[in-house]
């Protein structure tokens, strides 16, 4: 049986960490019996996420950006954005709050391979905890990082220490809006603009390619620019991965509300494959588009992820 | 599987009345259907041709209930109590529906909970009833005994003579429910009749060249856009279609503070077809667009794909959307529609 | 042409073969009643819609008159012209049953086709299409709604669409009629009982001493002789001090009043200030003493549609704790006062008072409506059985009138300051003041914000994007929200829905009033659009006035006075 009933946990740790964005750390109220499934390392894999109830608020999906530790600490990186991240912004460190978890399809295994994060602002959240575990094994990837401004750098301590573990280059789109604060150095020592993503993916490319595959995730449009421009670059659609937003309220599979096609993104996402996304977004669009950009039977549905 | 003879549904209703609250059709002052409870001893007779304005699917996956209970410190699960019971007289378009939502919800245990108490007696359409097309997405009109834990059937009969029923025993638990009440076993004919009288029923549903039409166009994305827009001018998401129908399964959430600071979570039903049911906080839609909402509802309903998933079409004829629907686009009008654009 | 209700029914709408759509959206404010229009035209029915909004109906419409805010009467003369000038009119009816015909014949010369298009910004051809289908149609149903009674020159606007249903003949026959569409479920029933400062029950005037004796021997008391006064009114006199006390049923004139902060005003400056209420809106907070009300399923008793049709509402559950009936309060504060004739038992007994002092009720009873499913009116010894269809026959003044009525541009128009239009509408997920329907979760996320609506086109022009937070001003004051942009609305005008407290509409629309009705111009007013900061967010009201801050509705999901 599935449960909807969230386990307690508790808000430890809490910074801003950018504008707007708050940086959480939680933990298990009570591990005296093991720990409950959201905060067990053993069951959480880096790309999946749990639903973090605010009692009297409701129930809302964030991604761990740190998967539980042997303690069971795990964090979120969160965009006050609505009624129950509003709350969540004014609840007092100590706090007990719920937790349901993990959910949905992690990232594939990419050990050994050369692999490439492409994060636009908060979608730093859903790829930070992949990098670590690249880290970890190893693999460090060349990540690329762009946000709107410097006060959307976000993850500036995660940043700190990728810095000298992985190729990290930084962008930002309003290049004037840098102060010099931000400390975290980047590839080459200098930002990017964030508005010539082509160039940018193309140099890359170009210094630490070709890679094996490459993560993207961000506002939907980018991810499709990104997954556009690197299959230009000669990147294969299969070797693409992105993470899916929608909204949700069960996170497995029930309340309908994630569907995209015949999928519910809370089970079979949030992430997908460039192609197999594809497949779905091309049939939700009502008028069948023409033969020869999707040839839809030479692909055949995934029933599990593999890289 | 055995069968048995039946002389009067009433003496079948009145027998499981013992054991269990049972449900049936009833018809209220406006003559429209609802389910109701039937106590022993009750006499009135089975109005075979009643169906329910509202699908039973409220029975098992409750249009409002409290999922669970936080009280500061501690997250609670509050599980639905279920007494034994049992719904009769279910046609095949129902029963069709409560298979596939058994599948949709088999690990939901509020669900389960009511369900797992629950006898389902289904009962054979002689003939089609009034939108209904359960022919056409082979649902109907005759029970599939895989679904049901009984299954009664009239026997032939001249005019409006009295008939007698045979009962099937679909199930264990439907065998156990009938053990002591005494039945004769039936004759061995009484598949060649069954199967005689299903081609009789099916005899009498009208032209399905639309629906048919409708759904190869659906799965061949024949219609444009500008269609579903067209179409969706029509939509005023008053959620009347998702609320009747027997498969549409979609619910929301939401806090109740209840006394003492205690916080019950509840769901509700909800409805694809309304603006903000995708609508996520930054105020993004993937799905702003009614022709969209349109779309999906029915992309849903009768897409090869959704089907591949969920082990047949979600949509099973029973026709209430197009009982229901004030912009005129039910399921006919709309197959209608689709079928010429 | 003399009564203030539909002429004929929701039934009439299958029946006819043109349905007109004036300055409203029952789609999305009377849903059933847009419902009907959709099967109508399904079946067949041509649909013509005017309103300078893309309403839902306009993009089905066979013809859409998208005209410019406040031209209505401009537009209706320039019809009427046209059927005149072709021969369209019928001729017969306005001979044997209307008067004043030629009068408006040579009145309306002065709105030639061409002239017509300029004021409208209707195309010529348009115009003439329309007249043509509305004057030839074999029954053509008419409804009109706020779009058309909300403006300054709201009365004369009723009287040019009457002109044009009266020179066509579309009254008295099943299919036809004029409707007005009225804005809540029980407007009608109010309106019968004498909730209009010139009318005592059943639209009997206090002026004729016959009707005021008939009251006297009833109610065993004097009754006034002359007419009370108008809401707005009592807002000027409460300000200069003439007016002290109110009691407010169910309604929230501070959101929904145009110029809001000088109702509020006005409400605080009175010595007492009842409310009596289901939830705690913003005029209840102003409110003394607010009494609890029962709602519909809490209490027994009538509701009247816009059919006419008194239909019986029957008590589900008990009201909760000390919340009643409207009548049983006025009762029991009757008894109080020390007024005799308070003394009613039931409801039942309210209501065969009701049957015995208005005309148009005598044939009515609680078992008489039960068995009929609600009876329209006029219920009299003649029709006993009610009247689907008005004028059937005569007019109440005997003939009808055409009257000339002349079109001016609205009070206020836009100018370099004030680029846009601004006008209200509701949204079918909220109703009236939003007090109960805002309390609804899955309403709420269906419209949660106080929207304004633009067209893309001016959206782009003013470097807005979809969802960006905006002010709002006019001359009258001045509100924060976010712009959505979509193509319901014409270049130049710009919309609200009116049914939110952090975001009143009502703040901003202009208070210039109907000289007859006293109806406030809440539809059209000038106003500014300014883009705020990109990720600012919106203040609500309560605190751009910054003064007693305190959330009406504080977010979805958050509180729950009642379900
Ligand atoms: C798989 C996944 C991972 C996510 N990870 C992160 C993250 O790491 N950091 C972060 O800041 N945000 C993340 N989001 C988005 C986050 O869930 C929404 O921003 C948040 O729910 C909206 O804020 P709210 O609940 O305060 O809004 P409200 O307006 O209060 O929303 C009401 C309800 O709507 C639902 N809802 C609204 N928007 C969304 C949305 N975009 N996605 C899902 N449900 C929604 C929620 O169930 C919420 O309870 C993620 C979303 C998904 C689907
Ligand atoms: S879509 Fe309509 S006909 Fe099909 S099962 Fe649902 S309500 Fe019945
Ligand atoms: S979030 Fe409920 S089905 Fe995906």
């Amino acid at each position: 049986m599935l449960s909807l009933t969230p386990d307690a946990i508790r808000l430890v740790e809490f910074y801003e960490d950018g504008d707007d964005v708050g940086h959480f750390t939680f933990e298990p109220v009570d591990a005296t019996k093991g720990f409950p499934d959201v905060c067990n390392p053993e069951k959480v894999e880096p790309g999946q996420f749990f639903m973090l109830s605010i009692p009297g608020k409701g129930e809302a999906a964030f991604t761990y950006t740190h998967t539980p530790d042997e303690n069971g600490r795990f964090v979120a990186l969160i965009r006050n954005i609505g009624c129950l991240t509003r709350q969540l912004f004014k609840t007092e460190v100590g706090s007990i709050l719920g937790g349901r978890g993990p959910m949905g399809k992690g990232w594939p295994d990419f050990k050994g391979q050369n692999v490439l994060v492409v994060a636009g602002g908060l979608g730093l959240a859903p790829v930070a905890a992949e990098i670590y575990s690249l880290i970890e094994k190893e693999s460090a990837p060349t990540v690329y990082f762009a946000a709107r401004n410097e006060s959307m750098l976000v993850l500036r301590n995660e940043r700190d220490d990728w810095m000298d573990k992985c190729d990290l280059y930084q962008a930002v789109d309003d290049l004037d809006s840098l102060t010099g604060k931000s400390t975290v150095k980047t590839n080459g020592g200098q930002f990017m603009h964030g508005r010539k993503l082509a160039d940018n993916l193309a140099q890359i490319l170009e210094e630490k390619g070709p890679f094996d595959h490459v993560i993207t995730c961000g506002p939907e449009g980018m991810m499709e620019a990104v997954c556009k421009i690197m299959m230009g670059l000669g990147q294969s659609a299969d070797s693409l991965w992105l993470s899916l937003e929608r909204r949700m309220h069960c996170g497995v599979g029930l309340c309908g509300h994630c569907y995209v096609a015949e999928d519910l993104v809370c089970v079979d996402g949030p992430t997908y494959r460039w192609d197999q996304l594809g497949e779905l977004v091309v049939k939700e669009k009502a008028i069948k588009p023409p033969a020869e950009t999707v040839d839809m039977t030479t692909h055949t549905r995934r029933t599990r992820q593999s890289a | 599987m055995y069968v048995y003879e039946l002389e009067r549904l009433e003496h079948l209703r009145n027998w499981l009345t013992l054991k269990n609250e049972v449900l049936r059709p009833i018809a209220d002052e406006s003559g429209n259907g609802h389910w109701g409870v039937v106590k022993h001893g009750d006499v009135v007779p089975f109005d075979m041709d009643l169906r329910p304005d509202m699908s039973p699917k409220g029975l098992f996956f409750a249009e409002r209930e409290t999922v669970m209970k936080f009280d500061g410190t501690l997250f609670r699960e509050t599980l639905p109590e279920q007494k034994p019971q049992v719904l009769f007289g279910l046609k095949a378009c129902d029963l069709t529906a409560i298979a596939y939502q058994d599948n949709h919800f088999k690990d939901d245990p509020y669900y389960q909970a009511r369900r797992k108490n629950t006898l389902l007696i289904g009962i054979d359409c002689q003939e089609a009833c009034e939108n209904g097309f359960c022919a056409s997405v082979d649902a109907g009109p005759h029970v599939d005994t895989d679904i049901a834990d009984l299954v009664v059937t009239p026997m032939p009969h001249m005019a409006d003579d009295e008939h007698g029923w045979w009962v099937i025993c679909a199930s264990p638990e439907g065998q156990a429910a009938i053990a002591g009440l005494g039945l004769a076993p039936a004759d061995p004919g009484w598949e060649n009749w069954r199967d005689m009288a299903r081609r009789h029923a099916e005899a009498t549903f009208p032209k399905d060249t639309h629906i048919i039409n409708g759904i190869q166009r659906i799965n061949g994305r024949a219609v444009p856009d500008e269609a579903w827009e067209r179409f969706a001018h029509q939509c005023i998401s008053c959620s009347g279609c998702s609320m009747m129908c027997p498969t549409c399964s979609c619910y929301a959430t939401r806090d109740v503070p209840e006394a003492e600071g205690v916080i019950a979570r509840e769901r509700i039903w909800d409805s694809c077809l309304m603006v903000g049911f995708q609508k996520e906080a930054s105020g993004a839609n993937p799905a702003a667009e009614a022709g969209k909402r349109v779309y999906r509802y029915w992309y849903h309903k009768f897409s090869d794909d959704v089907a591949a998933r969920a082990g047949r079409y979600m949509c099973v004829g029973c026709g209430r959307c197009e009982a229901t629907c004030p912009g005129m686009i039910g399921v006919h009008s709309i197959m209608e529609k689709i079928a010429n654009a | 042409m003399g009564s203030g209700a539909m002429t004929n029914s929701i039934v009439d709408i299958s029946k006819a073969d043109v349905i007109v759509i004036f300055g409203c959206d029952p789609t999305e404010s009377h849903s059933i009643i847009g419902s009907e229009i959709m099967k109508a035209k399904e079946k067949g029915a041509l649909l013509l819609v005017v309103d300078p909004r893309r309403t839902r109906l306009a993009k089905m419409a066979d013809v859409h008159l998208q005209l410019r805010v406040g031209t209505n009467i401009a537009l209706l003369n320039g019809l009427v012209n046209t059927i005149f000038e072709n021969g369209w009119e019928n001729k017969k009816f306005l001979e044997e049953r209307c008067e004043h015909a030629d009068r408006v014949r040579k009145h309306v010369k002065d709105y030639p086709l061409d002239k017509v298009a300029d004021i409208t910004g209707v195309p010529m051809d348009q115009l003439k299409q329309f007249a043509r289908i509305y004057s030839k149609a074999r029954a053509a149903f008419l409804a009109y709604g706020m779009g058309v009674t909300q403006f300054v020159s709201g009365t004369n606007n009723v009287l040019a669409l009457s002109n044009l249903v009266l020179s066509c003949g579309h009254v008295g026959r099943p299919g036809t009629g004029m409707n007005p569409l009225r804005g809540q479920n029980n407007v009608q029933g109010a309106c019968d009982m004498g909730c209009l400062p010139g009318d005592l029950p059943g639209y009997q005037s206090p002026n004729d001493p016959n009707v005021r004796a008939k009251f006297e021997r009833a109610w065993g008391t004097p009754v006034a002789d002359q007419p009370g006064i108008t809401s707005m009114n009592m807002n000027e006199l409460a300000l200069e001090g003439k007016f002290n006390a109110l009691m407010i049923f169910g309604e929230d004139p501070v959101v929904t009043d145009p110029d809001q902060n000088r109702v509020a005003r006005a409400l605080r400056s009175m010595d007492c200030l009842v409310v009596v209420e289901m939830v705690m809106t913003e005029t209840a907070k102003l409110a003394d003493v607010i009494l609890p009300a029962a709602s519909f399923a809490e209490k027994g008793g009538t509701f009247t549609n816009c059919e006419r049709r008194v239909q019986r509402v029957n008590q589900a559950v008990n009201p909760p704790g000390e919340c009643m009936g409207e009548w049983q309060m006025l009762q029991a504060l009757a008894k109080r006062f020390g007024t005799p004739g308070f003394d009613w038992e039931t409801h039942e007994d309210v209501f065969n008072e009701i049957t015995e002092v208005t005309p148009n009720y005598s044939q009515m009873s609680y078992q008489r409506l039960d068995e009929a499913n609600g009876l329209q009116w006029p219920c009299t010894s003649h029709h006993p059985d009610g009247n689907s269809v008005l004028h059937k026959r005569s007019f109440p003044l005997g003939k009808a009138r055409l009257m000339p009525v002349h079109y001016l541009p609205p009070e206020e128009n836009p100018d370099d300051d004030y680029p846009f239009y601004l006008t209200t509408i509701r949204l079918h997920f909220h109703y009236g003041c939003g007090s109960m329907t805002r309390k609804s979760p899955i309403l709420e996320r269906e419209s949660p914000e106080g929207l304004l609506f633009m067209n893309p086109r001016d959206g782009a022009n003013q470097g807005l994007f979809n969802f960006a937070p905006v002010g709002v001003r006019s001359r009258r004051g001045y509100l924060e929200t976010r712009v959505q942009f979509t193509d319901q609305v014409p270049p130049g005008l710009v919309s609200l829905p009116y049914h939110f407290s952090d975001t009143p509409s009502n703040q901003l629309t202009n208070d210039a009033q109907d000289p007859t009705t006293g109806m406030p111009e809440l539809k059209a007013c000038a106003v500014r659009v300014e883009p705020l900061a990109r990720d600012m967010r919106p203040r609500p009201i309560q605190i751009l006035r910054n003064e007693n801050y305190e959330p009406a509705v504080e977010e979805a999901g958050a509180d729950y006075v009642r379900i």
